[in-house]
């Protein structure tokens, strides 16, 4: 069996960008844990009814961003996980915020310290919070306005 | 003379060694106790939490002062003290040691920090306390100092804060400075306990709440608050708070819980009992019983010295 590094040198990504395709294939391989699997395989648990080509191409795309490591068994490649999910998860907030912070047209905000991954259920209550705050601003704007 | 002044520091450390011991086991079996039957309800008030906590420091030191000093001077007739109490006297000697220790490299240790953080810092005017506007790396809101406290801000928290919103952030600060919780945090840090965390922590949650409260006036202060902390709680610091210090988003866990609080603010809500008049109410009540049989606590104190002793 050779081990195959191409396109991915790095031991692991340092941005990620995922599509729900392949982080839905992503979680099959994790649900595996330690163990590889071929496209054939993972096909075989049933739980996908992507065609064989889909599956391929989105692993070799997973391997190419360096998410996954391979390798390869007669004309087949045997895919495992290069992170655990945790380290996923983080590494997308972390662009997320990162793409965020980049198309913020205020730039003289000094962001460098911002977050560097709060998670998302953190981000959803501070979401829900910030509109209770609004909501709570406007009904006091309203009341003094009336008087 | 010396020797007998030897004798009865041995004899006190040890004392107050046992007692704080016993106190504090105490203290944990009723807060556990307190904790699985109120978790519910909520218990908030930081004085009570507090008052727990520093209860088996000031009542073991008390014990000694007030009754196996004395009845060491007034009853103690030969040396009957042996290699254990000697001992018990030495190893308390040791703890005391290691909490002034363990409180004077904290302090060192937050005092370096600061320092660095304090470089290129410019005073801001956000209300009475001295702040302090503090470049990349330090907390985003914080209460730094015992003797001479002041306010630290990051820039990235003055550049995300409005004017009213930073106000209403320092005078939280301000609330902490009163309860002087940082002094309270020494304090504890000194005289540590195992089984003592979960009632620390419910106090300095409590102690949040409470500076909340100082902090806010009205409903549009209250309102400002909360949308400082969720606007700061965006803010990871570079390095975790020093010891000693309050930080406005200090426990993360609890936001969600602040927020809704202050968003329920009522302009005419009453403010936390006044308390402290029951406190003084039972020592005044107590005191002339315990002068009345004062000799007979010397002697039943000086029995269970000689009790530890043997």
């Amino acid at each position: 069996m050779n081990e195959i590094n191409e396109g991915a040198s790095q031991p692991g990504p340092d941005r990620v960008r995922l599509g729900p395709l392949e982080r839905k294939i992503l979680e099959e391989v994790w649900a595996h844990k330690s163990k590889s699997l071929t496209v054939r395989e993972l096909m075989a648990e049933g739980k996908t009814s992507l065609a064989y080509t889909t599956v391929m191409t989105t692993l070799d795309r997973l391997f190419k961003k360096g998410l996954l490591q391979r390798t390869e068994e007669g004309r087949a490649f045997r895919y495992s996980a290069q992170c655990p999910p945790a380290e996923i998860s983080r590494l997308v907030a972390v662009e997320g915020m990162r793409r965020w912070i980049e198309s913020s047209s205020s730039s003289s905000l000094p962001l460098s310290c911002f977050v560097e991954a709060i998670s998302a259920h953190d981000a959803k209550l501070l979401d829900e919070l910030r509109v209770l705050v609004d909501q709570k601003r406007l009904e006091l704007k309203r009341r003094k306005e009336k008087r | 003379m010396i020797l007998f002044a030897v004798r009865s520091l041995v004899v006190g450390l040890g004392f107050f060694g046992v007692a704080y011991c016993l106190l504090s086991l105490l203290v944990v079996c009723m807060w556990h106790g307190m904790w699985l039957l109120f978790r519910d309800s909520g218990i908030r008030s930081a004085r009570t939490l507090f008052g727990l906590r520093i209860f088996p420091l000031i009542g073991s030191a008390f014990v000694t002062v007030a009754f196996a000093l004395p009845a060491f001077y007034r009853l103690e007739g030969g040396m009957d003290e042996d290699m254990g109490t000697l001992m018990f006297g030495v190893g308390t000697a040791l703890l005391l040691a290691g909490g002034l220790v363990r409180v004077l490299a904290a302090q060192s240790r937050a005092s370096r920090l600061v320092a660095t953080w304090l470089k290129e810092a410019g005073i801001l005017d956000a209300g009475a306390l001295t702040t302090l506007q503090v470049k990349q790396g330090g907390p985003p809101l914080l209460l730094y100092g015992i003797s001479t406290p002041q306010v630290l801000v990051s820039e990235n928290a003055v550049a995300l804060l409005s004017p009213d919103e930073l106000r209403v952030a320092v005078e939280h600060e301000m609330g902490h400075l009163r309860s002087r919780d940082n002094l309270k945090k020494l304090i504890l840090h000194g005289a540590p306990f195992p089984g003592m965390g979960s009632l620390e922590r419910a106090w300095q949650e409590a102690a949040e709440f409470a500076a909340d409260e100082a902090a806010v006036s009205n409903s549009v202060d209250a309102v400002d608050l909360a949308s400082a902390l969720i606007k700061l709680c965006h803010l990871v610091p570079v390095q975790e708070s020093p010891a000693f210090t309050t930080g406005l988003v200090d426990m993360a866990a609890l936001v969600n819980a602040r927020v809704r609080r202050l968003l329920d603010w009522k302009e005419n809500r009453s403010r936390e009992l006044q308390s402290r008049w029951f406190f003084w109410l039972a020592i005044v009540a107590a005191l002339p019983y315990t002068v009345a049989h004062y000799g007979q606590a010397l002697l039943v104190t000086h029995r269970l010295t000689e009790w530890f002793i043997h």
